[in-house]
């Protein structure tokens, strides 16, 4: 708010308020002084009536000062404004309206979208500017900010805005609109942001010290939201895997969200074909009811290998086609192959493991996970590593460096590697190396040993990749029931200690056991991945000095769960099959000899990327459009094909209104905002312009006016209670202009005490002496 | 239009008249004229009342006018034989010399009352005495009711001057102690002194069977105060300064006043004193009044 005076120069009648003042001050009434004797009878209630005289004098004063305060300042005509001062009526401003350009903006509602209501409210609010004002138009795409040559051009440019996932905030783009302001030559800068007032919109709300951070900027935010929309959503769709074997099934969900009455309406799933054309391949009647989140599943058979690229889609269209199909992209192939060496006999100590993860019914049909290779420690080097995704080292001994200098190079360019220590370790002094450290990203400390059983793992979180199998499970898991009796010490390395090179990530705690040391931890190493496990599960459950019944206790499914898991983690692919919009999509091409990659984006564009040679990875940045994007390299015969996905963020979708108090929280509490055109060019009238408010100010002026003539009456009125003849004062003035009777009170000049003797007045005719008695 | 006989007790009017003598027969005169109707007839020493004669009675009293119509003897009988032995007793601290707007000072209204009372005594044939007092007895008349007795009271009275502080309570215990004999003391004073001290001292002199006239002379200005607008009032006596909004401050003042007043009426009557508050713009009959009424009690 700000407050300015269309006349400034009669302000400086507001120094006429020193008059009263000075009044007070100089021309205070100096007090007559009279003996009187009697004053005992004033003392008692002498302070009280001095500091009530005192209170009024000073009532008095400060009314009389306001009073000539008001009539000065109404005389100067201020005007209150929004902000900025503004000393000479309609001057030029600088504008910039940002302008929020998510998916949500396109929600249809009368037969017009928000971006159309934007487009009409601006063409408002920009006729209301003055001549030679800047405009700038700043949208959430990332588009960056500059002012328009012209009004028109920026009313064409709003018009011609199209809705897409946001690369920046709101707020960010308020920023980045502030900052353009603030280099801006003008002196009144005004910010309008328009918005939907949506869940998704502000999901990071305002700082808290805007206002301070930009103190020369109005800011408005204008409501363009729908009154009452309706609309079906799918969001969060869920893979059961990016990267199938041949012949697994692939298992597809999504969230169902709806705005609006119950109604049904059928979600189905559809795979692009050679042609580019989506066949549908399943379709599922959905009861959509009032804000209420559901879930939609589809299992699909019988894959061929390789790039599959579909969509879940609602039937039928709805007031935003945004949200009304997700795109997907899954890979289908040979299962992994996994080399798992053990010690020696391998059919006993490996036999748990392989059995968990490569079943042998599964095996024999063709259905298994994974191809495991099972050989002993010490033929480990023997085999050809390049053809394993992962490595599974049971209860290792101390390698030799050159054999962790191996490991470290191939996980490096991408295997993944289990590890699962155990007795064979032997001492940590045999077993810690500088080589061991790198692949492991830690050192062995000591052997934990539990007598009385009741260590065993215990996950806190789940919230990790690795354990997202068990989400569905939940607290149902009875890990108490495979106790363990020993396990490893495991100290990670600090991230200071980590040696140059490859880049990696210290090793994370991600399971951990009942007594708080970790069980399972993850690192990055270059490409690739290290787990390790604490604690070994190739012992045989009547092993007297076995550490565990992890893998040997009754039923032990969760083992045979967290096994697969780990091996799935380890081995999967780096590859961004399915991203949210804006993020860069990092895609193998497997190859080295190819320079460059052309990228197809679901609009039918193509442009070329560069093929990272040394890695053979190609990254795309350009994916902020949702859909299913195609990359090549090497030509149609004998190139490779490979394909992802971009999906929108919830989000961008989200246009559920917020509740005042959370739009409070947000956007500030002192934040304005406006819905309609008439609140708008209101506001911005009221802004610009200001309100005048000379016509309050006479107002309390004369009601000043009034106080000032009844409390001075008030004080000084005579006290006829307190004279018991009237005031002596008030007669002697009537005898003086009427004579007579009152003439009597009058006090006739003081004789000389030592005058001389004065003659008596004649006596009354009628009036004699009595005789004085005679004795 | 010829003044009625009141018009002459009003104080500016006898204010005029310079000569004490004067103004104190001129006061007594005028009040007298004014009891025709009065139940005070017979006053001063005239005949009263006859009696049959008894031995022992002066011869010179017997009335021949009855005797030669009854051929009894009968005796006058006068009310001077019924003597009150009366002493004035006068305030003449500073603050007794005050007055605002009035002709007389509280001083010369009291001294004026006394001469008026002193005429009166002793033409009724009662002793009459006078005490002066300011910080203590400056001055003192033994009772006498010879007619020289006049002049020599309003002789001592005319050079009074209002001076020092009062010790009105500490005066009146050293007059009680003064008088041996049951006396009728007329009190002239403002008594503005610690008012607990001085009724102490009036209640000593009523324990010593003394009947005592108590007239509060106020200023009419100490009474009504009549100023206005801010005013710096000064205590003469101790000199102490105070600046007050006459206007604001005079309800509370007036009532201030009328307390004080009534407490000391109350206490009066409670103490079978005659309390007579007067103020210098009254006329002198009041007091003359009071003084006859509490004669004829006392009788």
């Amino acid at each position: 708010m700000g407050l300015s005076f269309l006349n400034v120069f009669l302000l400086g009648g507001m120094a006429l308020v020193a008059v009263p003042l000075v009044l007070h001050l100089l021309m205070r009434r100096k007090p007559v002084p009279h003996a009187f004797p009697a004053m005992r009878f004033l003392l008692a209630r002498a302070q009280e009536k001095k500091r009530r005289l005192n209170l009024q004098h000073l009532l008095l004063l400060l009314v009389r000062m306001g009073l000539l305060l008001l009539v000065a300042s109404a005389l100067a005509r201020p005007v209150l404004r929004g902000s900025r001062w503004l000393a000479a009526g309609e001057g030029p401003v600088a504008v910039a309206c940002v302008i929020d350009t998510s998916p949500r903006m396109l929600l249809r509602e009368g037969n017009r979208t928000r971006l159309d209501v934007v487009s009409e409210l601006a063409a408002d609010l920009f006729a209301t500017l003055p001549e030679k004002s800047m405009l700038a138009v700043v949208d959430t795409s990332g588009s960056g900010a500059a002012y328009s040559p012209s009004r028109a051009a920026a009313a064409s440019r709003i018009k011609r805005l199209t809705a897409g996932p946001a690369a920046s905030s709101l707020p960010e783009a308020m920023a980045d609109a502030a900052r353009l302001l603030e280099s801006a030559p003008l002196e009144r800068r005004e910010l309008y942001v328009f918005t939907d007032r949506s869940q998704g919109g502000w999901e990071q709300p305002v700082p808290a010290d805007w206002d301070q951070a930009h103190p020369g900027i109005s800011l408005l935010f204008v409501d363009v939201a729908a009154e009452s929309p309706q609309n079906f959503a799918l969001t969060d769709l869920q893979l059961s895997a990016e990267q199938i074997a041949v012949g697994r099934p692939l298992t597809v969900s999504a969230a169902t969200r709806r705005v609006g009455p119950e109604a049904t309406r059928s979600v189905a799933i559809e795979l692009l074909n050679g042609q580019g054309d989506f066949m549908r391949r399943g379709e599922k009647p959905v009861v959509w009811r009032e804000g209420e989140t559901g879930q939609v599943r589809f299992d699909l058979n019988g894959l061929e290998p390789g790039l599959h690229q579909g969509r879940v889609v609602i039937d039928g269209g709805d007031s935003m086609a945004a949200d009304d199909a997700i795109d997907f992209t899954v890979e289908v192939g040979p299962s992994p192959r996994v080399l798992v060496a053990a010690p020696e006999p391998i059919e006993a100590t490996g036999l748990f493991f392989t059995e968990a993860v490569a079943p042998l019914p599964l095996v024999k049909a063709g259905r298994s996970d994974f191809t495991v290779t099972l050989v002993p420690l010490a033929d480990l080097e023997t085999e050809a590593w390049t053809e394993f995704l992962g490595i599974v080292l049971l209860d290792p001994p101390a390698l030799r460096p050159g054999t962790w200098g191996l490991l470290r190079q191939w996980v490096s360019q991408g295997g993944g590697l289990v590890v699962w220590l155990g007795p064979e370790a032997g001492s940590p002094e045999n077993f810690n190396s500088p080589a061991s450290e790198v692949v492991l990203g830690g050192r062995l400390e000591r052997v934990w040993r539990d007598a009385d059983r009741t260590n065993y793992l215990a996950p806190t979180a789940l919230d990790h990749p690795l354990l997202a199998a068990f989400r569905r499970v939940g607290d149902a898991v009875p890990w108490q029931d495979f106790p363990v009796f020993r396990h490893w010490e495991f100290q990670p390395t600090s991230p200071e200690q980590q040696p140059a090179g490859e880049p990696a990530s210290p090793a994370i705690p991600v399971v951990a056991y009942r007594n708080g040391l970790p069980a399972v931890l993850e690192r990055r190493l270059g490409q690739g991945r290290v787990l390790v496990v604490t604690t070994p599960v190739s012992q045989a459950a009547n092993d007297p000095d076995a550490w565990n019944l992890v893998a040997t206790g009754f039923e032990p499914w969760p083992f045979v769960m967290l096994a697969n898991e780990m091996l799935n983690h380890a081995v999967a692919s780096q590859d961004d099959l399915n991203i949210s919009s804006g993020q860069v999509a990092s895609l193998r091409i497997g190859r080295r000899d190819l320079p460059t990659a052309t990228v197809q984006t679901p609009l039918g564009d193509t442009f070329p990327v560069a093929v990272d040679q040394r890695r053979g990875t190609v990254k795309v940045t350009a994916t902020r459009q949702p859909g299913n994007y195609g990359v090549r390299s090497g030509g149609d015969v004998g190139g490779v094909a490979r394909g992802f996905s971009v999906s929108l963020p919830s989000s961008a979708t989200d246009f559920r209104r917020l509740s005042d108090e959370r739009l409070a929280a947000a956007l500030g509490a002192n934040h304005r905002i406006v819905a309609d055109m008439q609140s708008l060019v209101r506001d911005v009238t009221q802004e610009r312009v200001g309100a005048e408010l000379s016509g309050w100010l006479l107002f309390l002026a004369a009601l000043l006016l009034v106080i000032d003539w009844g409390v001075s009456n008030r004080f000084y009125a005579p006290r006829h209670g307190a004279d018991p003849e009237i005031g002596a004062a008030v007669a002697f003035a009537e005898s003086l202009d009427a004579g007579g009777e009152a003439a009597s009170l009058t006090p006739p000049p003081v004789p000389p005490r030592a005058a001389g003797p004065a003659l008596p007045p004649p006596l009354p005719t009628d009036f004699s002496l009595p005789t004085e008695p005679q004795s | 239009m010829p003044r009625a006989v009141e018009e002459y007790l009003k104080p500016d009017v006898v204010q005029q008249i310079a000569r004490l003598d004067l103004r104190a027969k001129f006061i007594v005169k005028g009040f007298l004229q004014g009891l025709h109707a009065s139940p005070f007839h017979g006053f001063s020493v005239e005949f009263s009342e006859h009696r049959r004669y008894a031995p022992g009675d002066d011869p010179k009293d017997i009335d021949w006018l009855i005797y030669a119509k009854t051929d009894k003897h009968y005796v006058k009988k006068y009310e001077a034989e019924t003597n009150i032995t009366g002493y004035l007793v006068i305030d003449a601290s500073g603050s007794m010399g005050y007055t605002y707007r009035q002709q007389l000072t509280k001083l010369d209204y009291s001294i004026s009352l006394a001469a008026a009372l002193c005429w009166l005594m002793v033409h009724q044939q009662d002793p009459c005495g006078l005490m002066v007092f300011g910080e203590k007895i400056q001055a003192s008349l033994p009772a006498r009711s010879r007619r020289s007795q006049i002049a020599e009271v309003l002789s001592l009275l005319a050079n009074v001057k209002p001076a020092g502080t009062s010790e009105i309570a500490a005066s009146l215990v050293q007059v009680g102690a003064m008088l041996r004999h049951r006396s009728l003391l007329m009190v002239f004073s403002d008594l503005l002194a610690e008012p607990t001290a001085v009724r102490d001292a009036l209640m000593r002199l009523r324990h010593r069977s003394h009947d005592v006239i108590l007239f509060h002379v106020l200023d009419e200005a100490e009474v009504r105060f009549p100023f206005q607008g801010m005013v710096e009032l000064m205590e003469p006596e101790a000199g102490q300064k105070m600046v007050v909004d006459a206007d604001a401050a005079r309800r509370d003042y007036v009532a201030e006043v009328e307390q004080f007043r009534d407490e000391y009426r109350g206490f009066c009557q409670r103490a079978g004193i005659d309390y007579v508050p007067l103020d210098t713009s009254m006329p002198f009959d009041t007091a003359l009044m009071e003084y006859l009424l509490s004669r004829q009690g006392r009788l």
